[in-house]
C-alpha cells in the first residue's frame, strides 16, 4: 500500500517534522500512527491509511483522541475490555514515563468490535530533549476471543480466586486479602474517585500503595469533578492555569483556602461615556461591561470588554451589530461557556423583559434578540444566574411602580424556540431586589440578602433560602430566615453584594451595602451542604478592596474574583481592580508545563 | 415483543449453574458478547465462584424487570430500585463487595461495579483518619515509622 504522498503532520504551520520522513519506509502494509507528546494526554495526530483500514476508525474520528480507545470493545465502550492485558498496559505507561521505546503484543478491537492482535512498538521522538512526539508502528492480525479466555484473564482469574481464603486467622487479614486484589484500576477511578480531598489524603497515609495511587492527577481531577461537580471543573479546565498547577494542588488550595489572597491591578483603556449601574460578566478570560446608567439617568446599550489574557490589558469598546435597547440594572449571565445573555433592566421607556444574546466569538460579535416565550413581567435590579450552562434563571427585582417581586423563573436557552417556565413554589421568600443567586452542587441555588420586603417596611436582610432544582417540585427552603440566625461571625444585612460559589460547595460573600458598621471587605463562607451550617469568617492576605458591588464584580476562569471601583467605592472606576487569587493556579498562567502522569 | 423468552445457561468455576433469560445476560457487556460471539446454550465462567455469580444474576435480574416494566420510567420505580439497592448492599460483607466489584469489572456491568465501588468509598468516607481505614480493610502499614511522618506531614493540609 502506498504512503499517503501528501504526508503532513505539521497540520499546515508548525514547520516541519521533526523526525525525517524519508527514513520511514515508502511502502507501508503497518498501521502507523503518531502522537503529541507535549499534550499530557498525547492525542494522535496522524494515522496512515492501513490504520483506518484494518481498524474500522477514520482518522478524523480519532485524530486528537488517545490511543487507548483500541483497548475498548467498539467506539461505545467507555472502558478497557477486561481481556486486555493490563500488565502490557502498565509496561507501555512506565516505558513512555521514562521516555524508552517499548515493543509488545496487546489486544485490540476494530470499531466493529471484533478483536485485533497488535503488535507494536512506540518510539519516542525527541527535539533538544525533550520528547515532543510518539510514533506507534502497529502489525495487525487477526484475533479470537475464546468463550474461555484462559490465556488473557490469568489476571483477572488470580485476583478472584486467589481471593477466598475466607475465614483465615482474623478479620483483618480477609480484608486484606479482599481490597489489594482489586486492579489500581478499579481502585483508583472507581473507589478513590468518589472521596472528597480530604478522605484522600487521609487514604494516602494508609500504605504504600494506596499513596501511589493518591499521587496520579487523573484521580484527582475525577476527585474534583465528583465533589465540585462537572461545571465547576470545566471552568477550572478552560483556564490554562488549573490544568498546570495540577489537579491535585488545586484540590488542596480550594479545600484549605491556603492560597487564597488579594492583589491590586490596573488596566488600560476608557469606558466611556461614565456610567453607573451596568453589568459585568465574564467569558473565559475576558470581561465584559454591558448598558449602564450615563448623565441624566440616560440608559446605554454599549459594549465594552477587557481581555486579561493580554500582555497589557485594556478596555476595549466592541463595535457589534444591533445591540439591546440601552438599559441599566439588567442582569447579565454567562451561557454555554461562550455567550452571554442580558435580561430586563431599565430602559428608556420603562422596564423592560427582554432577552438578548451576546456571541463574542462572531466575527463582528453580534447581539441576537431571543424571543423567550411567556417571559416573566419587565423588572430591573432583579438576579439571576446560569444552571446546567445553558438554562438562566431570575428572581425577584423590582417592578412598576417600584413593587419589590418574588417569583422565579426559568430560561432554557438551549431549546430552538426558548419558552420561560415559571418555578411554581407553595412558599416563597419575602420579595426583594438585589440580592444574589448562587448555583451550588450542580444544580442547587442559593439566594442570599438583598433588600427585602417584610410587611409594609423593606430593609436590608442577610436571609439565606436554598432550592434544590433536581427535585421534581422544586421548593424555597429557609437556611436562615428573617429574625434567625446561624452561628459564626453572621454576615450582616446587605444588597448589591457579591457571592460565589467555589468548587467544593461553598458560597463567598462579601461587599454591598452593608447594613451596620460590618466591613464590606470581610469575606464570609457558608457551607450550605453542612448538616448545621455557620457562617465562617475568611481571612485573606493582600491587600483588600474596601468596597464590592455585585454588578462589577466578576468569576474569571473559576479561579478570580476581579472587583472594579474597589478602592472609592465609585463603581465607575474601571481602570484599577482587586482580585482575590482562589488557587495559586491564576498567577501562573504562563509557568512551564505540569508533567501529568497517566494511568492508561 | 411477545416473543418467547430465549434462556442461557450460565456455569460458575464451580459450576453452579443459573438459567437465565437472554434480557439478564445483556446487562453484562462482556457477556454480550460472549453470547453473540459463540451462540452456545451454555456459557461457563471460569473467573466468577456460585456464590458471586448467584449475587450478579440476582442483581441483574432485578435491574432487567424494572427497566422493562417500568418503561415509562416513572420515578416510583427509580426509587424501588435504589431502596433494592440499598438493601443489596447493605447485608453484604467486604469481602463479597470485593469480590463482586472484580466480578463486574471482569463481566462488565457497570451499573453494579458503580454500585459496589460506591459503598466501598462510603465505608472510607466513615472512618475518622488513616487509622481506622486501616483497621476497617484490614490493611497492614508497610510504612517505616520515619516514612509515615513523612506521608502525614506531606497530608497535614487535610487534618484540621
Amino acid at each position: 500500500m502506498e504512503w499517503d504522498s501528501d504526508f503532513d503532520l505539521s497540520g499546515g504551520d508548525n514547520g516541519s517534522i521533526p523526525f525525517p520522513v524519508s527514513s520511514l519506509p515508502k511502502t507501508a502494509t503497518f498501521g502507523f500512527v503518531v502522537s503529541d507528546a507535549l499534550d499530557p494526554d498525547h492525542p494522535i495526530i496522524y494515522v496512515n491509511t492501513v490504520f483506518e483500514i484494518i481498524t474500522g476508525y477514520r482518522a478524523d474520528e480519532v485524530i486528537g483522541k488517545n490511543c487507548r480507545f483500541l483497548q475498548c470493545r467498539g467506539p461505545y465502550a467507555k472502558r478497557r475490555h477486561p481481556s486486555v492485558d493490563s500488565t502490557v498496559v502498565s509496561k507501555m505507561r512506565r516505558c513512555l514515563e521514562k521516555g524508552i521505546e517499548f515493543q509488545g503484543e496487546l489486544l485490540n478491537f476494530r470499531k466493529d468490535g471484533s478483536p485485533l492482535i497488535n503488535k507494536l512498538r512506540l518510539v519516542p521522538i525527541r527535539e533538544d530533549d525533550e520528547i515532543t512526539h510518539i510514533i506507534g508502528v502497529l502489525f495487525f492480525t487477526d484475533a479470537k476471543l475464546t468463550p474461555s479466555p484462559a490465556k488473557e484473564i490469568t489476571r483477572i482469574s488470580r485476583s478472584l480466586t486467589s481471593a477466598s481464603p475466607v475465614g483465615v486467622k482474623r478479620n483483618v487479614s480477609r480484608g486484606l486479602c479482599g481490597i489489594f486484589e482489586l486492579s489500581d484500576e478499579v481502585m483508583a477511578y472507581k473507589i478513590l474517585s468518589r472521596l472528597t480531598p480530604r478522605d484522600i489524603a487521609s487514604v494516602g497515609c494508609v500504605c504504600r500503595r494506596f499513596n501511589e495511587m493518591t499521587k496520579n492527577d487523573d484521580v484527582w481531577r475525577m476527585v474534583c469533578q465528583n465533589t465540585w461537580g462537572s461545571e465547576a471543573t470545566r471552568v477550572l479546565e478552560t483556564v490554562p492555569g488549573a490544568k498546570r498547577i495540577g489537579w491535585m494542588r488545586l484540590a488542596r488550595e480550594f479545600t484549605t483556602h491556603e492560597a487564597t489572597a488579594w492583589r491590586k491591578f490596573s488596566v488600560g483603556g476608557i469606558v466611556q461615556p461614565s456610567r453607573c449601574n451596568f453589568s459585568t460578566c465574564a467569558v473565559g478570560n475576558k470581561i465584559v461591561i454591558f448598558g449602564g446608567e450615563g448623565v441624566n439617568m440616560q440608559p446605554m446599550n454599549d459594549t465594552f470588554v477587557l481581555d486579561l489574557g493580554s500582555t497589557s490589558p485594556e478596555w476595549k469598546s466592541v463595535l457589534v451589530s444591533s445591540p439591546p435597547p440601552g438599559r441599566w440594572g439588567h442582569s447579565l449571565s454567562c451561557v454555554n461557556g461562550s455567550r452571554l445573555v442580558v435580561f430586563g433592566g431599565y430602559g428608556s421607556h420603562g422596564l423592560l423583559n427582554d432577552v438578548f444574546l451576546l456571541d463574542l466569538d462572531a466575527d463582528p460579535p453580534t447581539w441576537r434578540e431571543v424571543s423567550g416565550l411567556a417571559p416573566p413581567i419587565p423588572r430591573s435590579w432583579h438576579s439571576s444566574c446560569t444552571l446546567d450552562g445553558t438554562k438562566l434563571i431570575v428572581s425577584g427585582g423590582c417592578a412598576d411602580s417600584g413593587a419589590l417581586l418574588n417569583d422565579t423563573f426559568l430560561l432554557d436557552l438551549s431549546m430552538d424556540i426558548p419558552t420561560w417556565k415559571e418555578i411554581r413554589v407553595p412558599w416563597s421568600p419575602p420579595s426583594r431586589l438585589g440580592h444574589t443567586l448562587t448555583v451550588y452542587g450542580d444544580r442547587k441555588i442559593l439566594m442570599f440578602g438583598g433588600l427585602a420586603e417584610y410587611g409594609s417596611r423593606r430593609f436590608r436582610s442577610n436571609d439565606v433560602y436554598t432550592m434544590n432544582l433536581s427535585e421534581n417540585e422544586p421548593c424555597w427552603r429557609p437556611l436562615v430566615g428573617y429574625e434567625t440566625s446561624l452561628p459564626g461571625g453572621v454576615a450582616a444585612p446587605r444588597l448589591d453584594h457579591v457571592a460565589i460559589s467555589l468548587p467544593g460547595g461553598q458560597i463567598l460573600i462579601f461587599g454591598g451595602s452593608v447594613a451596620g458598621l460590618d466591613s464590606a471587605s470581610q469575606l464570609y463562607l457558608l457551607d450550605p451542604t453542612e448538616e448545621k451550617p455557620a457562617w465562617r469568617v475568611l481571612n485573606v492576605k493582600g491587600s483588600s478592596p474596601q468596597f464590592a458591588w455585585g454588578h462589577t464584580t466578576c468569576v474569571v476562569g473559576g479561579t478570580r474574583l476581579v472587583v472594579f471601583g474597589g478602592q472609592t467605592g465609585e463603581e465607575w472606576m474601571l481602570n484599577e481592580a482587586h482580585e482575590l487569587l482562589l488557587a495559586n493556579s491564576s498567577t501562573k498562567i504562563t509557568s512551564s508545563r505540569h508533567e501529568e502522569k497517566r494511568l492508561f | 415483543m411477545e416473543n418467547e423468552k430465549k434462556m442461557i445457561t450460565l456455569k460458575s468455576s464451580d459450576d453452579v449453574t443459573f438459567e437465565v433469560e437472554e434480557a439478564v445476560v445483556l446487562e453484562s457487556q462482556f457477556l454480550s458478547h460472549l453470547v453473540q460471539d459463540c451462540p452456545a446454550p451454555e456459557h461457563k465462567i471460569k473467573e466468577v465462584t456460585g456464590k458471586i455469580l448467584s449475587k450478579v444474576v440476582e442483581y441483574c435480574e432485578k435491574h432487567v424487570v424494572v427497566v422493562v416494566d417500568g418503561g415509562d420510567s416513572s420515578s416510583s420505580s427509580g426509587d424501588d430500585l435504589k431502596k433494592w439497592d440499598d438493601k443489596f448492599i447493605k447485608e453484604m460483607d467486604l469481602s463479597t463487595v470485593y469480590d463482586l466489584i472484580a466480578a463486574a469489572n471482569y463481566l462488565n456491568i457497570q451499573a453494579l461495579l458503580d454500585l459496589m465501588c460506591q459503598r466501598v468509598a462510603d465505608v472510607i468516607t466513615a472512618c475518622k483518619d488513616h487509622k481506622e481505614i486501616r483497621e476497617t480493610l484490614g490493611i497492614v502499614s508497610d510504612y517505616t515509622a520515619e516514612e509515615e511522618a513523612e506521608v502525614l506531614k506531606e497530608n497535614e493540609w487535610a487534618f484540621d
